[in-house]
């Protein structure tokens, strides 16, 4: 199928960049036309990818980037691609957390992850070249929507 | 994001407005770990201004729950956008957490 680049953006490792963040999503989502109900779910899954990069990529203090890049496969599919140089980390891997624990017994984490598996079509991961490349891949309609 | 407090007779409200992501929600986790840690044990959270939840702000609630659960207290939540709600379902929330429709009905039944 016809792939189209439609934006992509290089942000610094800080949690202040998700501003910048959920405006790039914006952008490719009014490149696609995409229904509200769907832009919600993706702003969330891409925030969630990049929060768990910034926090848990990196050991060291020193600057790192994490390039967020989004193209659009066909005609309503919309691939999200993430790469950063940090440490090797499989996110698809990540322990679910059990949904049927009573509130006192539910750890506090590993809930954004777990968002994202149920709110995506798919999410891959590589490691190429010493990059870590985790890849969001929706169809974006609102029948395909999960929330909303 | 913004929050206000509301002393309310039945319960402490917070109204929490804009975006509860990862980098608003630790000064929403610290003003209402802080006022359960003053012996606040009946809290409502009002999400009617509420546009935008991550997991993070998911989790500030849920941190809140079980401190609340440990001391024989309770959080209801009210005035919640649809999609914000089905976040709190699709996490299992539901099972116990009050997801209410309006604030009435928070401190009605918190």
């Amino acid at each position: 199928m016809e792939k189209t680049a439609l934006v992509a953006r290089t942000f610094p490792n800080d949690l202040s960049q998700l501003a910048g963040l959920t405006e790039l999503v914006s952008e490719a989502a009014d490149i696609m036309d995409v229904h509200q109900r769907c832009l919600f779910e993706l702003t969330l899954a891409v925030e969630e990818i990049f929060t768990n990069i910034v926090k848990y990529a990196f050991d060291d203090k020193a600057p790192h980037t994490i390039r967020v890049s989004m193209e659009k496969v066909g005609e309503r599919v919309l691939v999200t691609r993430f790469e950063d140089d940090g440490k090797p980390f499989d996110p698809t891997r990540a322990a679910e957390p059990d949904l049927n624990l009573p509130v006192e017994l539910r750890p506090v984490g590993k809930l954004g992850i777990f968002l994202v598996k149920k709110i995506m079509d798919s999410m891959t991961y590589e490691r190429v070249e010493g990059k870590n490349v985790i890849t969001l891949t929706k169809t974006m309609r609102p029948d395909a929507c999960v929330l909303g | 994001m913004e929050v206000i407090e509301e002393k309310n007779e039945k319960a402490l409200v917070f109204a929490v407005a804009g975006r509860l992501d990862s980098n608003t929600s630790p000064a929403f986790e610290q003003k209402i770990m802080e006022a359960i840690g003053k012996g606040e044990i009946k809290v409502v959270v009002d999400f009617a201004g509420l546009d935008y939840i991550a997991s993070a702000g998911m989790r500030v609630v849920l941190k809140a729950a079980k401190e609340l659960k440990q001391k024989g207290g309770a959080i209801v939540l009210c005035s919640l956008k649809d999609y914000v709600k089905e976040v709190f379902e699709i996490a299992g929330f539901d099972s116990f957490l009050p997801l209410v429709a309006t604030r009435t009905d928070a401190l009605a039944s918190v």
